[in-house]
């Protein structure tokens, strides 16, 4: 399991609605308590202190492959007990899931993982549990499942 | 459909609009930036070449991000509980995204009012890359009281 904190502040909410065009949050920093964009907390690896240290990611998007292939974002899922707003001070924790394989006429053998993290307010509340769903795939997939 | 009121929400209302026209690889790279994700396959165009692909392709979470959009506008972001999505197919730079948000099911429960939708994502030449679903309360007893208190 890995821990770190993860601050909503208004310029990172800001860069992220003009990179999605949500358009009503691109014209100017939003105030505190605004509500984010729901998929906004995916970001939080931002404030993982060791990410992209030596230009290496941390957590989930460290995965590689081991040879050949890619490894592909399958799914996600968001699971809310409150909205996130800005200036909301969090602390993500990071799990490994289960782990399961299939065979693909396309991809070659396809390693799934699951990674789950959840988000916690202040008072120790889960705010998010998210889950990830990763696929390592044999053969690079064009036009098929998962697009990372 | 131009959006919804909570009330009026029924099964089968939907709202389907274009949120990505023409993705370039600038934009890409802006969602790199924002959200952290700044693998090969997303920011580095001969690599993503060595590794088998056609180029960069648009981040899966670029496009759940960018379909939320619709959602946020079907049922306000706040009262969410449950998003979800699979990336079918991936996306290109060039692609124009279309997202569709459409209501399956209003339940009312002990606690308040819930609605479930589907929630799907295709491009230009009608490949769904993305499908998923939603859920939300969009009614609970605090709406009431505070419905009361201004007089609704």
């Amino acid at each position: 399991m890995t821990s770190h904190e993860f601050r909503v502040e208004p310029g990172h909410v800001l860069a992220f609605a003009r990179a999605v065009g949500d358009e009503n949050l691109v014209a100017a920093s939003p105030a505190v308590g605004t509500v984010v964009p729901t998929t906004f907390p995916s970001a939080a690896v931002q404030y993982d202190p060791k990410h992209m240290q030596g230009m290496r990611a941390s957590g989930a998007l460290a995965d590689s492959p081991h040879d050949r292939g890619s490894v592909l974002h399958a799914e996600q899922h968001f699971e809310y007990s409150r909205p996130v707003r800005v200036g909301d001070q969090l602390t993500v924790e990071e799990f490994e899931g289960r782990r399961w394989r299939k065979e693909s006429r396309r991809a070659g053998s396809l390693n799934f993982r699951e990674v789950v993290k959840e988000y916690r307010d202040q008072s120790g509340e889960i705010v998010i549990r998210s889950r990830m769903v990763l696929v390592e795939t044999e053969f690079a997939v064009s036009d098929g499942t998962g697009s990372t | 459909m131009t959006g919804f009121v909570h009330d009026d929400l029924t099964v089968g209302s939907r709202l389907q609009r274009v949120v990505c026209e023409q993705i370039t690889r600038t934009q890409i790279v802006q969602y790199a930036g924002a959200s952290g994700d700044y693998s090969p396959l997303h920011t580095d165009e001969p690599s993503a070449v060595r590794d088998g692909y056609r180029g960069v392709m648009a981040h899966g979470m670029m496009v759940m991000a960018a379909t939320e959009c619709v959602l946020a506008e079907v049922i306000g972001r706040d009262r969410l509980i449950y998003y979800g999505a699979r990336f079918r197919s991936p996306v290109w730079p060039g692609d124009t995204l279309t997202a569709t948000v459409e209501v399956t099911a209003v339940r009312e429960e002990a606690d308040g009012r819930y609605v479930d939708l589907d929630v799907y994502t295709t491009n230009q030449d009608g490949v769904t890359v993305l499908t998923g679903s939603a859920s939300a309360r969009i009614r609970h007893p605090a709406d009431r009281r505070q419905s009361s208190k201004n007089g609704g």
